[in-house]
């Protein structure tokens, strides 16, 4: 029952979120509006409003990465992935992205542990 | 039907995953893999696959606005750290910037290319809209977002393993920076303290791109 309750007030928020996108901030999607106005509410309410989303919220995270799936799939639309210069621009982003987490989880790590906190 | 079978290979995938636990073979990629193979050899386009794939996708942005949750139970360990973590998202956005885009424009590929480029670390969401905006290309911006997505959720938990990360906070900063969503789904698979910073770094990366962008935008494209 509360799990219901979770799923329509988060569902709610996000149409509130798309609505409030189509009509005054288009440059920020309805999702983040959604997810900062709840964030919102829980912080007015507290603990008794978590009772309430708690099981619905951690249900939709659970599933998180199934909902990427359908725009991942849409990777086949473009077959200039095949052409050398796709081959080239696509690996250069590959490699730019492992620098980014392999460098910064590197020395982040380094300089959180030297002051040794968190 | 493709919204049926989409459900039963994530499902298969995700069964296959829990039994072997390996890293690679994480849900989304291999799902993505999959479905990807049966499109192609049942000779249907993207189109026919999405009209009917739509309502999962449609899920994506509830399943966003659930993501407040963690982020307001871990809420005074972000603020805590949140001088931290900006920083360091800043910095992540320019190593992404300087390694991807600028090598580009060293280049002198189509300015359209380096936008996109630019975007590559944000969530698709938004950065399909910041494409159109600044002159990218929207459609291959939400590829190559994605594909950071996957990469960092893939093989950022080894990358921690062998270069021995044990900072919740080091990991989350850098995932969220780098795969957005996507890598954050991946960790709050094993920590949701992680997940939470991780979500807070893919919120401040959106933030971040859109002031950076315009300014590298001035210098690079001029």
């Amino acid at each position: 029952m509360k799990t219901v309750s979770g799923i329509i007030l988060i569902i709610g928020f996000y149409l509130l979120g798309e609505t409030i996108n189509t009509y005054l901030l288009s440059w920020v999607p309805g999702s983040i509006i959604g997810m900062i106005l709840l964030f919102g509410l829980f912080l007015v309410f507290g603990e008794k409003l978590v009772d309430w989303v708690k099981g619905g919220a951690q249900l939709f995270i659970k599933y998180l990465p199934l909902f990427f799936v359908p725009v991942t799939v849409g990777i086949i639309q473009y077959d200039n992935l095949l052409s050398v210069f796709g081959v080239l621009f696509f690996s250069l982003m590959l490699v730019s992205s492992f620098l980014i987490i392999l460098l910064v989880s590197y020395w982040m790590d380094r300089k959180v542990s030297e002051f040794s906190c968190g | 039907m493709w919204l049926i079978l989409t459900l039963i290979v994530f499902a298969v995938a995700q069964y296959v995953y829990l039994r072997k636990k390996r890293n690679y073979l994480i849900p989304v990629f291999t799902a993505t893999v999959v479905l990807i193979i049966l499109v192609l050899i049942s000779g249907k386009t993207y189109a026919d696959y999405y009209v009917s794939a739509q309502w999962i996708d449609w899920l994506l942005g509830p399943a966003v606005v659930a993501l407040s949750f963690p982020l307001y139970k871990h809420r005074k360990m972000l603020a805590q750290n949140g001088l931290k973590i900006v920083s360091w998202v800043v910095i992540a956005a320019i190593l992404g910037v300087l390694t991807g885009a600028v090598v580009l424009w060293a280049f002198q590929v189509d300015n359209s290319y380096v936008v996109s480029a630019m975007l590559k670390n944000i969530t698709a969401p938004v950065a399909i809209d910041l494409a159109e905006f600044y002159g990218g290309i929207p459609a291959l911006t939400a590829v190559i977002c994605t594909m950071s997505g996957m990469l960092g959720a893939v093989i950022g938990p080894t990358i921690f393993k062998k270069l021995n990360i044990k900072s919740s906070l080091a990991k989350a900063v850098a995932m969220g920076s780098t795969s957005h969503a996507i890598g954050t789904a991946r960790l709050m698979e094993d920590d949701d303290y992680a997940g939470a910073i991780s979500t807070l770094s893919f919120l401040l990366m959106t933030l971040v791109m859109p002031v950076l962008v315009p300014l590298f935008v001035y210098v690079l494209v001029g």
